[in-house]
C-alpha cells in the first residue's frame, strides 16, 4: 500500500461500508458489525496516513476526475491540518458508532439501516473534505456532506423534524451555492488556480480593499462554520437523534466548516497576507461577537440540547477568531480547538442522549437529582463541560491559553476579554446541569411513571462518553505531540 | 426553667448564667479593669515604637480606646441597620437566608 | 524522589468510592492527610518533582519556609476537618473535601505560575461542591454565584500569567518586581480569593450556605491560599496596607448586626484576613512573619469556631442568633470549645491569636503606619466584641430559646478538642511556631506591657458590651438580611439586563415581524414549487435532479 492508495481508501472505505450496511439490512447485528469494522479499518488507514504526514510526506493524488470547467480536476492532498481532521472524524466515528448502536436500540428508532448508511456516507464526505487538495474538491464533498446528513436530521420524520431539517438544508445549501461557490470562482478568476498552497495563493493578486470582501464571501459562504447570521441552522438541526447531533457538532459537520475556514485562511489567503492587509480584522470582531452572543443565548435555553447547540456556535467562533487573528500561533490555536472541542462536545452530546434514553428528560430544569441515579454519565458530562469551559487538566484549556497568547502578542486586549467572558458564560450555562444533577432533590410526584426511578443508561450509551471524557484529560497532558504535529503546517510545503 | 441540665459542665455554666453570676462577673470585670489601669501605670514600655510608645504614656489609653471604639462600633452599626436591613426573604428564592424559616412555616401548616 | 503531597489526596479521592462506607472510610479520609504530611514534613527545602508540559517547566513541589508553614497548617486542618466530618456518609462531599484539600496544598507548593493556576482553578471547582452539598435550592444558587466569582479570579489569573510570561519569558512564581498590567490582573485574581473590599461578597454569601462540616473545610483553604499567594507575589506592596486596613474595618460593622452566626464568622474571617494583608503590605520580615503566624493560628481558631457553629447547626438546626440561646444546657462541651475559639480570635493572652496578631500590630507601628495601627487596634477591639462575645453569648447563653438538643457527636467533640488544644498550646508555647517562620526574627510576645495593654483593650471593650447590653442598646438578633455591595449583581444587574433584553427583543420583533411574514410567504411559495407538499424527501430529490441537470449541462457546453 502506498500513500496515494491510502488516500483513495480513506474515502472509499466508508462508502464500501455503506454498501455493506445496505446489504446486511436484514441482520441488525451483522449490520452494526459492518459499521464498527469499517470505522476501525478506516481509522487504521487514517492513522497510517497521519504517520506518513508526520514523517514529512505529503500524500497527494492529482487529476482524478475532470470537472466541468476545463483545467479543473478533483485532486486530493493531505497536509497536517487535514490529517488531524481526518483522524478526529474517523476516530470519533468509532466511538459514535458504539454509541449509536446503544442509543438507537434503546430508543427503538425506526429506519436504522438508512441511518447507518447516511452516517457512513457523511463520514466519506468528511474524509473527502479533509483530504481535498483544492477548493473545488472541497466544495463538492462539502455539498455531499450537507445532502448526506439531511436524512439524518429529518430522521424522526415528524413535522418538527422535517421543518428543522429544511432550515438546515436551506441555509447550508444557499450559503454554499451563492457565496462559497461564488468566492471560489472569484478566487479562480484572480489567481488562476484554486489549489491550496503554502503561504496562500492570493498574495499580491488581489487589491487590498477587495480582500475583506472576498474573505466575507468565504466566511459567510461556509455556513457550516456557523458564524453569527448564518448560525441558525445549528439550533434548528437539534431535532435530530442524539448520535446525529454528535455527528453534526463534534465529528463531521461543524468541524468541516471551521476546517474549511482554516484552510481558506492558511492556504488560500495565507496568514502573512492576512496579517499585512488586516483583511481579517473585521472577522475577528464578528467572531468575538458571535462567541458572546451565542453564549448568552445558550444561557437562556432550558432544553439541554439547545443549550449545547448554542454552545457549539460559540465554540466554533473560537476557531474563526483564532484564524482571523492572522498569526501562525492563532491559526494553530484554531486547529487545536477543532480537536479539543470535538472531544468535549461529543462527550456532552452523548451524555445528553444517555440522559434522554434513561429518563426521557430534555430540560435542564428537570435534571434535579438525576446524577445520583446516573453518576457515570454526569461525571463524564462534567469532564466534557470543564474541557469546553477551558479548565485546567482538560484539553480545552490549551486552546484558551494559546488564543489569549496570540491576542496578547497582537496587543488586542479586547479578544482576551472575549475569551474570559466566554469562559465565564460557558461556566454559567454548564454548571447548572452538574449542580442540579448532583445536589438538588429530585422533583417529587411528577406524574409519569418512568421518571420515578431512572437508572443509568445502557452500557453502550455510557461507555462511549466515558471514553471521550478520558481522552479530554489525556489531551491536556499529550498536547505537546499534537501541537508539534500541527506545527508542520507552517514548516512543510504542501 | 428549673430543670437540672444533664451535664456536670452545664451545671457549672449555669452558675455563670444565673442573675447572681452575671452580677458577679460585672463586679469582677470592673475590678479587673481598674487593676489593669493601675498596673499599666507602673510597667516598663520596651516593646513600643512610634505611636505605641506615645500612647503608652497616656494612663489607661488602651482601655479608653477599647471602650469608646467598641461602643461607637455598636452604635454606628445599629444606625446602619436602618439603611441596610431588609426582610429575610429579600433575595428569595435564590438564597439560603429564609430557608429555615420557610421550613418551619411549612411544617406548622 | 519524593511524591508531591497533593497526589496522595487525588489518589485518595480516586480510591475513595471503593472503600466501604462507615468507619473504614472515615479512617481512610483522616489517614490521607497524615500520609501526605509525612511526605514533606522532614524534607529539606528545595525544588522537587518538576515536569515538562507544552514547552514549560512545571515545578510541582517547591518547599521553602513560606510554603512549608502553609502546607503544614493546611495538612493539620485537613486532618482535623476529616475527623470533624467522621460521621458524614455523603460520598460527593468526601471526594470534594479530599480534592479541595489536596489541590490547596498543591497550590502552595507549586513553584511556577502554570501549576499554581491549575490548582487555583481546581480549588474553585472542588469547593463549590461543598456549598452545593447542602442540597437546597438556596444553596444551589449560592453555589452558582460562588463558582462564578472563583472562576473570575481564575481567569484574571490566567490572563495575568499569560501577559507576564509573554513579557518576561519566565513562568516561575516569585515576587512580581514591577506593578504592570499583568501584575495588576494577578493582584485582582488574588484579591477576589482574598475577599478584598467590594470583591468580598462571595465569602459571606457562600460560607454560611454550606453544610455544617463543609464550612469548616471552606474556611481553611481558599482565603489562606490567597494570603499565601499575596505574600509570595506582592510582599511590600504599599497599597495592600490600606486595602488590608479597610478589610479589617468594614466587616465588623456588618458582623454586629448580622443574625446568622456562621455569617458573623464569615465577616470575622474577612476582618482577620485584613490583618494578614496589612502584614503582606508592610513587607518587613517582622510583618511577613506576622502574616504567616496569623494565618497559621487563624486557620485553627476559625476552624474551631466554625466547627462549634457546625455542631450547633447539626443539632439545633439553625445558627440564627434570633432563634438560639441557652444551648450550654444541652451542648456544654461545644460551648467551652467555642469560648476557647472566641478567646483565641480575640487574642487573649495565652491563646493563639495573641502571639500572632501582635506581630502585625508591632510591624505596623514600627514602620510608621500610625493610622493603620489605630484602625487595627479598633478592629481588634471590634473582633472581640462581635465575635469573641457575640458568638458564644447569643448561641449558648442569652435568653433561653428552649431548644433542648443532644450534645455534638463524639467525633466533632474530639476534633474541636484537638483544635482547642492546639489553640491554647500555641498560645502558651509559641516558640515552635516561631521557629518555622520564613524570617529569623526574635520576637517576644509575652512582655508585661503587651499583656496588660491587650487585656485593657479587651476587658474595657467587654465592659462596653455589658453596659450596652444592660441599657438595651445592643442590637438584638433579628430575622433579616443586610444589604451589601452584592446587591449590584443580585438585584440590580439582573433587573437591568432583563429590561434591556426585553426592550431589544421587542424592538427587533417590531421591525422583523413584517419581514418574517413576507419571507415565510416566499418560502412557502418556493416550497410548493419544489414539492414541499409531498414532504422533504421529494424536495431533496428535486435538488439532486437539479444538480445533476446542471452538471450535465455544463459538460455538454464544454
Amino acid at each position: 500500500m502506498n500513500d496515494t492508495s491510502a488516500l483513495y481508501l480513506a474515502i472509499l472505505l466508508p462508502l464500501l461500508g455503506a454498501v455493506l450496511i445496505a446489504a446486511l439490512r436484514n441482520h441488525p447485528n451483522l449490520r452494526e458489525a459492518a459499521t464498527l469494522v469499517t470505522s476501525v479499518v478506516l481509522f487504521a488507514n487514517v492513522c497510517w496516513l497521519v504517520a506518513s504526514v508526520a514523517n514529512g510526506a505529503t500524500p497527494r493524488a492529482e487529476n482524478i476526475l475532470p470537472m466541468p470547467v476545463s483545467g479543473l480536476f478533483l485532486s486530493l492532498e493531505l497536509e497536517p491540518l487535514g490529517a488531524m481532521f481526518a483522524a478526529i472524524a474517523s476516530g470519533l466515528w468509532i466511538i459514535n458508532s458504539l454509541y449509536s448502536i446503544g442509543y438507537m436500540r434503546a430508543n427503538k428508532e425506526k429506519h436504522q439501516t438508512r441511518f447507518y448508511i447516511c452516517f457512513a456516507i457523511a463520514i466519506a464526505a468528511a474524509m473527502g473534505i479533509a483530504l481535498s487538495g483544492d477548493l473545488i474538491t472541497l466544495f463538492v464533498f462539502y455539498e455531499v456532506l450537507t445532502l448526506a446528513t439531511y436524512p439524518l436530521v429529518a430522521h424522526k420524520q415528524t413535522a418538527e423534524a422535517k421543518a428543522g431539517a429544511r432550515t438546515y438544508l436551506l441555509i447550508l445549501l444557499s450559503t454554499s451555492v451563492f457565496l462559497l461557490l461564488f468566492a471560489i470562482a472569484w478566487t479562480y478568476d484572480i489567481a488562476g488556480t484554486v489549489a491550496f498552497a503554502q503561504g496562500g495563493i492570493l498574495s499580491g493578486r488581489i487589491e487590498s480593499w477587495l480582500a475583506p470582501v472576498l474573505l466575507a464571501c468565504f466566511a459567510f459562504g461556509i455556513g457550516k462554520a456557523a458564524l453569527l447570521p448564518v448560525h441558525l441552522w445549528l439550533p434548528a438541526a437539534m431535532v435530530a437523534p442524539t448520535p446525529v447531533s454528535a455527528l453534526l457538532h463534534a465529528v463531521a459537520v461543524v468541524k468541516a466548516g471551521v476546517f474549511t475556514m482554516l484552510k481558506v485562511g492558511v492556504y488560500i489567503f495565507g496568514i502573512d497576507f492576512l496579517e499585512q492587509t488586516g483583511a481579517s480584522q473585521w472577522l475577528a470582531w464578528l467572531a468575538g461577537a458571535s462567541i458572546l452572543y451565542a453564549s448568552v443565548r445558550a444561557l437562556a435555553q432550558d432544553n439541554l440540547k439547545a443549550r449545547l447547540a448554542y454552545s457549539t456556535v460559540s465554540q466554533l467562533s473560537y476557531v474563526t477568531l483564532a484564524m482571523a487573528l492572522a498569526t501562525p500561533l492563532g491559526a494553530l490555536a484554531g486547529a487545536l480547538q477543532i480537536a479539543m472541542h470535538a472531544f468535549g462536545k461529543i462527550t456532552l452530546f452523548m451524555c445528553a442522549g444517555a440522559i434522554y434514553v434513561a429518563s426521557h428528560r430534555t430540560q435542564v430544569s428537570g435534571l434535579n437529582g438525576l446524577a445520583r441515579a446516573m453518576p457515570v454519565t454526569f461525571t463524564a458530562f462534567a469532564v466534557g463541560a470543564l474541557s469546553i469551559i477551558g479548565a485546567p487538566l482538560l484539553g480545552g484549556f490549551w486552546v484558551k491559553w494559546e488564543i489569549i497568547f496570540a491576542a496578547n502578542a497582537l496587543e488586542q486586549l479586547v479578544f482576551i476579554i472575549v475569551m474570559i467572558a466566554s469562559s465565564m458564560l460557558s461556566l454559567a450555562y454548564f454548571a447548572p446541569v452538574i449542580g442540579r444533577g448532583f445536589f438538588l432533590p429530585p422533583a417529587q410526584a411528577s406524574g409519569d411513571a418512568d421518571a420515578s426511578a431512572p437508572k443509568e443508561a445502557p452500557l453502550l450509551c455510557v461507555l462511549p462518553p466515558s471514553i471521550s471524557a478520558i481522552i479530554c484529560i489525556i489531551l491536556f497532558f499529550q498536547v505537546d505531540a499534537l501541537w508539534r504535529f500541527l506545527e508542520l503546517i507552517f514548516e512543510s510545503t504542501p | 426553667m428549673n430543670e437540672q441540665p444533664r451535664f456536670l459542665l452545664s451545671r457549672l455554666l449555669q452558675r455563670i448564667d444565673s442573675p447572681l453570676g452575671v452580677k458577679r462577673i460585672c463586679y469582677i470585670l470592673l475590678v479587673a479593669c481598674g487593676l489593669l489601669v493601675a498596673i499599666g501605670l507602673f510597667i516598663p514600655h520596651h516593646d513600643a515604637y512610634g505611636m505605641g510608645a506615645i500612647v503608652a504614656r497616656i494612663p489607661g489609653f488602651y482601655g479608653i480606646y477599647g471602650f469608646v471604639m467598641s461602643a461607637l462600633l455598636v452604635i454606628i452599626a445599629k444606625a446602619l441597620r436602618r439603611i441596610l436591613m431588609r426582610s429575610e426573604d429579600y433575595y428569595a428564592p435564590r438564597t439560603i437566608d429564609n430557608e429555615e424559616t420557610q421550613k418551619e412555616r411549612n411544617s406548622s401548616t | 524522589m519524593s511524591i508531591p503531597p497533593f497526589l496522595f489526596y487525588l489518589a485518595g479521592a480516586l480510591v475513595l468510592p471503593l472503600v466501604p462506607k462507615g468507619a473504614m472510610r472515615s479512617l481512610f479520609l483522616s489517614l490521607v492527610p497524615v500520609l501526605a504530611l509525612t511526605q514533606f514534613v522532614v524534607l529539606p527545602f528545595g525544588e522537587y518533582a518538576s515536569a515538562e508540559l507544552f514547552g514549560y517547566t512545571l515545578i510541582l513541589l517547591r518547599l521553602d519556609a513560606l510554603a512549608y508553614a502553609f502546607s503544614l497548617i493546611f495538612s493539620i486542618a485537613a486532618f482535623l476537618a476529616a475527623l470533624f466530618a467522621w460521621h458524614i456518609r455523603d460520598t460527593t462531599q468526601q471526594i470534594a473535601t479530599l480534592i479541595y484539600s489536596g489541590v490547596a496544598i498543591g497550590a502552595v507548593q507549586a513553584g511556577d505560575l502554570i501549576t499554581l493556576f491549575c490548582f487555583w482553578e481546581a480549588t474553585a471547582f472542588a469547593s463549590v461542591f461543598l456549598v452545593w452539598a447542602r442540597r437546597t435550592d438556596g444553596a444551589y444558587f449560592t453555589g452558582m454565584r460562588y463558582l462564578i466569582f472563583q472562576m473570575l479570579s481564575g481567569l484574571l489569573l490566567l490572563a495575568g500569567i499569560i501577559l507576564h510570561i509573554n513579557a518576561t519569558g519566565s513562568n516561575l512564581f516569585v515576587q512580581f518586581p514591577d506593578i504592570n498590567f499583568a501584575a495588576v490582573l494577578i493582584l485582582l485574581a488574588f484579591g477576589i480569593k482574598c475577599a478584598f473590599p467590594l470583591l468580598h461578597d462571595w465569602l459571606q454569601d457562600a460560607y454560611p450556605a454550606s453544610t455544617p462540616t463543609g464550612t469548616v473545610v471552606l474556611s481553611v483553604f481558599t482565603t489562606k491560599l490567597a494570603v499565601y499567594a499575596l505574600a509570595r507575589g506582592f510582599p511590600g506592596l504599599e497599597a495592600l496596607v490600606y486595602i488590608g486596613a479597610l478589610m479589617a474595618l468594614f466587616p465588623i460593622f456588618y458582623a454586629v448586626i448580622e443574625n446568622d452566626l456562621r455569617r458573623v464568622l464569615a465577616f470575622s474571617l474577612n476582618n482577620q484576613l485584613g490583618f494578614m494583608v496589612v502584614g503582606v503590605g508592610i513587607g518587613t520580615p517582622l510583618a511577613l512573619n506576622g502574616t504567616v503566624t496569623h494565618a497559621f493560628c487563624h486557620v485553627l481558631y476559625k476552624a474551631l469556631l466554625f466547627m462549634s457553629m457546625g455542631a450547633v447547626l447539626l443539632r439545633a438546626g439553625t445558627t440564627k442568633g434570633s432563634e438560639l440561646g441557652g444551648l450550654y444546657k444541652s451542648m456544654p462541651y461545644t460551648t467551652v470549645f467555642c469560648v476557647i475559639g472566641a478567646a483565641s480570635i480575640s487574642a487573649f493572652p495565652l491563646f493563639s491569636g495573641f502571639i500572632s496578631k501582635s506581630l502585625i500590630l508591632s510591624a505596623a507601628d514600627k514602620q510608621g503606619y500610625t493610622l493603620v495601627w489605630f484602625a487595627l487596634l479598633f478592629a481588634s477591639a471590634g473582633v472581640f466584641h462581635y465575635c469573641g462575645i457575640k458568638i458564644p453569648y447569643f448561641a449558648f447563653f442569652a435568653r433561653d430559646s428552649g431548644i433542648r438538643c443532644r450534645e455534638a457527636p463524639w467525633n466533632m467533640l474530639l476534633a474541636m478538642g484537638l483544635t482547642a488544644l492546639l489553640c491554647v498550646g500555641i498560645g502558651v508555647f509559641p516558640q515552635p511556631l516561631y521557629n518555622i517562620l520564613p524570617y529569623g526574627v526574635s520576637y517576644v510576645p509575652y512582655t508585661a506591657d503587651h499583656v496588660v495593654f491587650q487585656l485593657q483593650l479587651l476587658l474595657f471593650s467587654a465592659l462596653a458590651f455589658m453596659v450596652l447590653m444592660s441599657k438595651g442598646i445592643y442590637p438584638a438578633g433579628l430575622r433579616s438580611v443586610n444589604l451589601s455591595s452584592d446587591i449590584v449583581y443580585r438585584k440590580w444587574l439582573p433587573r437591568v439586563l432583563l429590561w434591556t433584553w426585553g426592550s431589544i427583543e421587542q424592538f427587533v420583533v417590531s421591525i422583523t415581524a413584517p419581514l418574517r411574514r413576507e419571507s415565510r410567504q416566499i418560502f412557502r411559495n418556493i416550497g410548493v414549487v419544489i414539492g414541499n407538499e409531498h414532504g422533504s424527501g421529494v424536495m431533496l430529490l428535486w435538488v439532486g435532479v437539479l444538480l445533476v441537470f446542471l452538471l450535465a449541462l455544463t459538460y455538454l457546453a464544454r
